[in-house]
């Protein structure tokens, strides 16, 4: 069997993009597994896409904006089951841990402040906070988030402010 | 809020959007006279640039190669295999009777044969005339990480065993094919051959994608699909590898003493290589070559200035033009008797057969889905080919089979993850 036809086409983004991309959903989603698992995802819609002819102009922004929502959509699928399970009397820290052993581990080394920071804000400021560190524009992470631009605006104004804030106490408690 | 929040917020703001001449002056008139807030935005401008500078954590080549792999090769795996063959396929293509009853067997995973829907096929728009050459022989195809074969004349489907990839020895009595490790994790593929029952099983080394040359004496193959630029031949038996200048995409000259071979993604270049190791020619732009049967040309996909059909003589290097104007074309496939070329478009999704004496290419499929990896039946009478669901989702491929004037399609599969099929080379 070759290398059929439109795979070609996703195995030339998936070798120029797939590393910066599974940066961003590792930091995004706190947990390689499943960043690899949504990179994959990912690339299975690009595929889709591609082999039915809709190869997307612009397929770095395409690639962040699936993933951006599979992302997004992750945290809050997980948010809920912290909800369902703190209603059911877990405890909140203790569902949070369940649901992402690793974020509980990020925040008590304390390894890196600024991770860890950005754990503790929600999972579509943190994917907004990233893109822009990869050099997307607002209106870009707007269109990746699914949110408006002045939405995305207050989400990420909030966000800078509330990392600051965050960041400002751990660097008091040195 | 303070002014002080306000400004703050408005700094936080400019980081990712414009602010407005009214917001900017705001920002500047307040920062030039509190040293706090500048100290603050400072911090904000850092944090920005730490979160820019953080080094995030990477893949390894394993784990890449391995989650593109699942990409290529494997498809949705969370529906079971379930295959649909059309029992009384041979009757109702013989006879062409649009409403002829058919019964449907489900295979199901455990081996079981069962009938469910005793219901005719539809067949729109498909005039009933007999057909001078009904379909029969065995397709060979991949589903859901399997390997099966579907006898047309009795609509019995066997699986042969776990892999992807199926190649037919020339002859028809081996079956070449690639098989990864049981772990998702791990991307180490092996090429194995079976016989066409699934016996036999032997594992010839690490490889994927194999292919056999004419005389059956010799596979080549790839190591990954990750890399386009590695292709090896070896010996049937898997000793004497040899790795050659090429890449995945490739195709045996008829004689086997050459391999036409793109290399390279987007702007590719199409090449021969001496199976033996011993030269490179260059010979046009393009990509996925398949050589007339006489191996006089060989047929690719040019995609400059537009996307074409385009056959080059591999003796002289001799560019042309066969098809033109039908979009993104993939899937070249050559009849048998080299009077025509199939092929499919990504922009329309359709198949179309274009004749050698010249003439516009005949849409034989209407691609309401996409239509790919066309392949001839000996006698040229028929097409098996892969149609693909659009939609959001994951690709979802089956099989179908038309003949070559376009009349009589039929879904071979029914289950979304059907790819790669090929005609057995002769009547077992």
């Amino acid at each position: 069997m070759r290398v059929g036809e439109a795979d070609a086409v996703v195995v030339a983004a998936y070798e120029a993009y797939h590393q910066e991309l599974f940066g961003f959903l590792q930091r995004t989603v706190r947990d390689e597994a499943a960043a690899q698992d949504l990179l994959q995802e990912t690339f299975l819609r690009l595929m889709g896409e591609v082999r039915s002819g809709r190869a997307p102009e612009n397929s770095r922004a395409w690639l962040y904006r699936v993933a951006s929502n599979l992302a997004i959509s992750r945290g809050r699928r997980r948010a809920t089951v912290v909800r369902w399970l703190t209603r059911y009397g877990v405890p909140e820290h203790q569902a949070a841990v369940e649901e992402s052993p690793e974020a509980g581990a990020v925040r008590h080394e304390a390894s890196d402040d600024l991770e860890s920071a950005l754990a503790q804000i929600s999972a579509d400021a943190r994917a907004a906070l990233i893109l822009s560190g990869q050099g997307f524009s607002g209106a870009e992470i707007a269109q990746a988030i699914g949110r408006t631009g002045p939405a995305t605006r207050t989400l990420m104004c909030r966000a800078r402010l509330r990392l600051r804030d965050i960041l400002a106490t751990q660097e008091a408690v040195r | 809020m303070t002014t002080h929040d306000r400004v703050l917020e408005l700094a936080a703001g400019a980081i990712d959007f414009e602010l407005t001449a009214p917001e900017r002056r705001t920002l500047d008139d307040h920062l030039s006279g509190c040293n706090s807030c500048r100290r603050h935005v400072d911090a904000l401008g850092a944090d920005a640039r730490a979160i820019a500078d953080h080094r995030a954590v990477t893949l390894s080549l394993a784990t890449s190669s391995a989650i593109l792999a699942r990409v290529i090769i494997t498809r949705r795996t969370v529906s079971p295999v379930r295959l649909v063959a059309i029992a009384a396929l041979l009757a109702l293509l013989t006879l062409a009777a649009a409403a002829a009853g058919g019964a449907v067997l489900r295979w199901l995973q455990d081996d079981r044969l069962t009938f469910v829907v005793p219901s005719p096929p539809v067949l729109e728009g498909v005039s009933p005339t007999p057909s001078p050459a009904p379909a029969t022989g065995q397709i060979l195809f991949e589903d859901g990480g399997a390997i099966f074969t579907i006898d047309l004349a009795s609509g019995a489907v066997t699986r042969l065993a776990d892999g992807a990839g199926p190649s037919w020895s020339p002859d028809g009595s081996l079956i070449a094919f690639t098989r990864s490790a049981a772990d998702p994790q791990t991307f180490d593929p092996k090429i194995w051959v079976m016989d066409p029952d699934g016996g036999n099983q032997t594992q010839l080394g690490a490889g994927w994608g194999p292919a056999w040359s004419p005389d059956g004496l010799r596979i080549a193959f790839s190591r990954s699909p990750i890399d386009l630029g590695d292709l090896f031949v070896m010996n049937a038996d898997g000793t004497g590898i040899l790795a050659l200048e090429g890449g995945s995409d490739f195709d045996w000259s008829p004689d086997g003493a050459r391999i036409a071979t793109a290399t390279g993604s987007g702007t590719a270049e199409l090449g021969l290589v001496e199976a033996d190791g011993t030269g490179r020619t260059r010979l046009a732009a393009g990509q996925y070559p398949d050589w007339s049967p006489d191996g006089t040309r060989v047929a690719f996909v040019s995609w400059s200035p537009n996307p074409s059909i385009d056959l080059v003589d591999p003796s002289t290097g001799d560019v042309s033009t066969i098809a033109a104007g039908v979009g993104a074309a993939i899937g070249v496939a050559w009849s048998p008797d080299g009077s025509r070329i199939a092929f499919t478009s990504l922009d329309t999704g359709d198949l179309f057969v274009v004749p050698m004496t010249g003439g516009d290419p005949v849409r034989v499929v209407e691609g309401v889905d996409t239509a790919n990896a066309p392949a001839w039946s000996k006698d040229g009478a028929w097409i098996v080919f892969t149609m693909e669901a659009n939609g959001p989702e994951p690709p979802a491929p089956d099989i179908w089979l038309v003949r070559s004037d376009g009349s009589g399609a039929l879904p071979l599969t029914d289950s979304g993850t059907a790819r790669g099929p090929a005609w057995r080379p002769t009547a077992p």
